[in-house]
């Protein structure tokens, strides 16, 4: 059957012409999430020898995780921050202002929780984990769940500092957080970021070593000592 | 950018706005265009060496796209309960879009969308809509006519119901 171009035909193409020319078409992802999830794709075409060494280190990273999480609970308790293990297998994390990064990321690591803590800088996989970080983070009523721009529609979650942004100095109100290890997803992490323009923290769940960072504008830091946790 | 990319990030670059528009068109869900364009700009990027000689590669990006959508929802599906304002947003429909357009094309049977998108939105012909399509130029041709049929009517009915107000 051939297609025989009705007299009206050229007014409503025309219109599909001209309704999707007018369509309002939202920013260019970054090419560094394009590639990195580009990647992933080309691991999985690498085939099943690829694929077997490939789980074959995810179990070590899992059965690492584990020794964490079933190893000797810490608790770490500073004017910056504080993590501590509950009987019911969750982690609590209470977060000042101004907490120092690595010290976080060490205690968490200590309590079975593996994570990426940075500032000044949002990071983010691609595509998103299948689960939601919902699933592994407990919010108390601060945080709020936001949808990440960054990537493809992930979802984080974000609580601000009870600080006015004219007020350069560390919150005495914490947030808090409990955190379910064993809800993250084999291959992932948290990622916890602080953006001390806005007063924020971002708490997601992104591929261990295959994310990507952008920078966020930070102000210069408010005066006083940051605890090295 | 290794040989294996070479020529990506201009391909990207020219292409995002015309492939999101296409796919948002025949999906009539923006945020759904969003996600599924950028997940096949990532498998492009992946075979970039087959893709960068493809007779089509923008239409390589829109029907890789369309053909995305059951795995998407079925990750919205999981995030509906969390996160109910997002589901509202994305179910909100494409901004800019003519809201009859968007109806008649919604109503439109998959095949045909398909049809509309290559041959209408990404201006190919009808042997290179068939070849992408796996189908004949005479089907392509037959789904265009009956797309058309259903977009005048629709149109036409959506005319002349603003016009009685």
């Amino acid at each position: 059957m051939n297609y025989q171009e009705h007299p009206d035909d050229s007014i409503v193409l025309q219109e599909l012409h001209d309704s999707v020319a007018d369509l309002a078409v939202p920013r260019q992802p970054p090419l560094a999430a394009i590639t990195s999830r580009g990647r992933v794709h080309r691991r999985r075409r690498a085939g099943f020898a690829g694929a077997g060494v490939g789980g074959a280190a995810a179990c070590v990273a899992l059965v690492l995780g584990l020794t964490g999480v079933l190893g000797p609970a810490r608790s770490t308790d500073t004017s910056a921050f504080g993590v501590s293990n509950s009987s019911d297998g969750t982690v609590s994390l209470r977060l000042g202002q101004l907490f120092d990064p690595a010290a976080l990321k060490r205690a968490l690591a200590h309590a079975g929780v593996p994570a990426l803590v940075r500032t000044g800088v949002y990071c983010s996989s691609s595509p998103v984990i299948p689960e939601p970080v919902t699933a592994a983070v407990l919010p108390g009523a601060a945080w709020t769940p936001s949808r990440d721009h960054f990537s493809f529609h992930g979802i984080y979650m974000s609580a601000t500092f009870p600080v006015k942004p004219s007020q350069l100095a560390p919150s005495v109100d914490p947030v808090a957080v409990k955190i379910k290890p064993t809800a993250l997803p084999s291959g992932t992490e948290l990622f916890i970021g602080y953006f001390n323009l806005g007063h924020t923290v971002l708490v997601s769940v992104i591929f261990t070593g295959d994310h990507y960072c952008v920078n966020r504008q930070m102000v210069p830091d408010p005066p006083g000592p940051v605890s090295a946790g | 950018m290794s040989e294996d990319s070479a020529g990506f990030d201009e391909f990207f670059a020219a292409s995002w706005d015309p492939c999101v528009r296409a796919v948002a068109a025949t999906t009539g869900n923006m945020m759904l265009a969003e996600d599924q364009t950028a997940e096949a700009f990532a498998r492009a990027w992946a075979s970039w060496r087959k893709v960068s000689h493809h007779p089509a590669p923008r239409a390589w990006v829109v029907r890789t796209a369309l053909n995305a959508g059951a795995s998407w929802w079925h990750r919205r599906s999981k995030e509906t309960a969390l996160t109910s304002e997002d589901i509202a947003a994305a179910d909100s429909g494409v901004t800019g879009l003519d809201t009859a357009v968007l109806t008649a094309l919604r109503r439109l049977p998959a095949r045909q969308r398909e049809v509309i998108a290559l041959r209408v939105f990404l201006d190919l012909d009808v042997e290179t809509t068939a070849s992408q399509l796996g189908i004949a130029p005479g089907t392509v041709r037959a789904h265009l006519s009956r797309a058309m049929t259903a977009l005048r009517s629709e149109l036409t009915m959506a005319m002349t119901t603003e016009t009685g107000r």
